[in-house]
């Protein structure tokens, strides 16, 4: 069994950086999708919130094996020429990028007006709110969301091999119908994906506790360094009141 | 001073009305502020204060009337808004800091982007605004590590931050306990000795008293009593200023 793994290390490790590669690319894109959109959503105007939620509902609607099809096969037809690894980059980013939308969008809606308000009040100007004020504060309520979502490319990464990509899964494939070692080549395939899983979510356990230290717990870091314990907050519930 | 009367008020409001569907909650506020006077807005609740507080810096849209702010006619339809924004502090009652920045970065944010300061000079305004509400010691703290009063106070250096020709506080002590109410009331004590323009809508009516220069109250949307605050506390002829401080005057407000 080692020395199989030792066998197949070479090749695997070129699938795996094809995959690394993948999610590097996509991962940024779909955030970068997911903000625009879930901007335009909320503060657009109506044609653009139109549009905005119709790219969102196609893109969560239609299967994301479906959607790479389509962007490596019939492109073609219409003159757009896609190697393997740019459409599967843009399908896994244009896919995760409306589930980040959604994420991001109600996050938006979760920070109080009264915020804006205080923004306008200091003199800032629409866009410089949502940039400086709301915006930073949706990024971090969003984080959880938005981690699994990213946790899920990872893994439906996966899905590149049939558009002829050798990613890890078809750099598996393809040992395991030479070898006809299924079990132990899928079997190292799968534990490489569940370590690349537990890095991600450790790294973004700790961006979760570096941008808010007082709320989220360390694990993995150091147990017992969170810094002191908040104190009364007291941001009123109610918002916007108009009691005089 | 004798000269006073022909200085130009800093706020005017000719004829103000504001409605929320169809209840009426201003109905026709003519009223002028000097500067460098401290005005107290009291009254039931209810009765109109915050939003007329509010239609100052036009957070809140009067339905009809103008109101002009050093001049500048700010119900005019293209009012250069965010200017005249920019030149109004105004301090809420849940303080509505920005929970992700420090407090020094709250102090700022607006001077960086509104005022485009270089962040050096903008720093050092904050640090000294920081310094003036005595919190120079929570520059690098989130809104969250501090107390009720210390938020409050940090909202005041925020809005000092942007040099303001008129402070708006709205209610800033009714979310604290009534031992952080002190610290938050010395402080603003400070800015009217300091002769800055504000109106301070409170129920804490020893404050009013102490602090301001000028006592207005509001009762359903109209204003029913203005005077200095020595007259206003002796004007028991008034029946309706008599039965409102009979029931504002609590025992920690003598």
């Amino acid at each position: 069994m080692i020395r199989f793994f030792l066998d197949i290390l070479p090749e695997l490790g070129a699938g795996l950086a094809v995959t690394l590669k993948l999610i590097v690319c996509s991962v940024p894109l779909g955030v970068l999708m997911g903000v625009i959109v879930a901007m335009s959503r909320t503060y657009g105007p109506r044609p653009v919130r139109f549009l905005a939620a119709s790219y969102q509902s196609v893109f969560r609607g239609v299967p994301l094996l479906v959607q790479l099809f389509i962007l490596y096969y019939t492109l073609p037809r219409f003159g757009l020429l896609l190697s393997p690894f740019a459409a599967a980059v843009a399908g896994f980013g244009l896919c995760s990028g409306a589930y980040h939308s959604e994420y991001i969008r109600s996050a938006l809606l979760s920070i109080p007006t009264s915020q804006m308000e205080a923004a306008y009040a200091l003199g800032m100007k629409k866009i410089t709110a949502i940039r400086r004020v709301i915006l930073p504060q949706a990024l971090r309520r969003s984080l959880g969301g938005c981690g699994n979502e990213i946790v899920s490319l990872i893994k439906y990464s996966s899905l590149a091999y049939l558009v002829t990509l050798v990613d890890l899964t078809g750099a598996g494939k393809q040992i395991a119908y030479r070898s006809f070692r299924f079990f132990e080549t899928f079997l190292i395939v799968g534990l490489i994906y569940l370590a690349m899983v537990a890095v991600t979510s450790s790294g973004l356990r700790a961006l979760e506790f570096h941008l808010d230290p007082e709320h989220a717990r360390p694990w993995p870091l150091a147990r017992g360094t969170a810094r002191p314990i908040r104190r009364s907050r007291k941001f009123a519930s109610k918002e916007g009141h108009i009691e005089s | 001073m004798s000269r006073d009367r022909q200085i130009e008020p800093l706020v005017r409001f000719e004829d103000v009305h504001k409605a929320f569907g169809s209840e009426e909650v201003l109905c026709g506020i003519d009223l002028e502020l000097s500067p460098s006077e401290t005005t107290c807005l009291v009254g039931p609740s209810g009765a109109g204060k915050s939003t007329l507080l509010r239609c100052v810096n036009l957070l809140e849209q009067p339905t009809s009337g103008s109101i002009f702010v050093d001049g500048i006619e700010v119900t005019a339809p293209h009012a250069p808004l965010d200017r005249i924004r920019s030149r109004i502090g105004m301090v809420f009652q849940d303080f509505r800091l920005f929970p992700h920045l420090t407090a020094l970065q709250n102090c700022t944010l607006a001077p960086k982007t509104v005022l485009r300061l270089s962040k050096a000079e903008a720093t050092r305004r904050a640090r000294s605004m920081l310094a003036r509400v005595r919190l120079e010691s929570k520059a690098e703290s989130h809104p969250s590590q501090l107390s009720g009063g210390q938020q409050q106070r940090v909202a005041i250096a925020r809005a000092l931050c942007m040099d303001p020709m008129l402070m708006l506080f709205d209610e800033p002590t009714s979310a604290l306990d009534p031992e952080l109410i002190g610290e938050v009331l010395s402080v603003i004590s400070e800015l009217a000795e300091a002769r800055l323009t504000m109106l301070v809508v409170t129920h804490e009516m020893g404050f009013a008293r102490r602090a301001s220069n000028r006592i207005l109250m509001l009762d359903h949307g109209r204003i029913v009593a203005d005077s200095a605050p020595e007259r206003f506390f002796a004007d028991l002829d008034s029946d309706r200023v008599r039965r409102f401080l009979g029931r504002a005057c609590s025992p920690i407000n003598p």
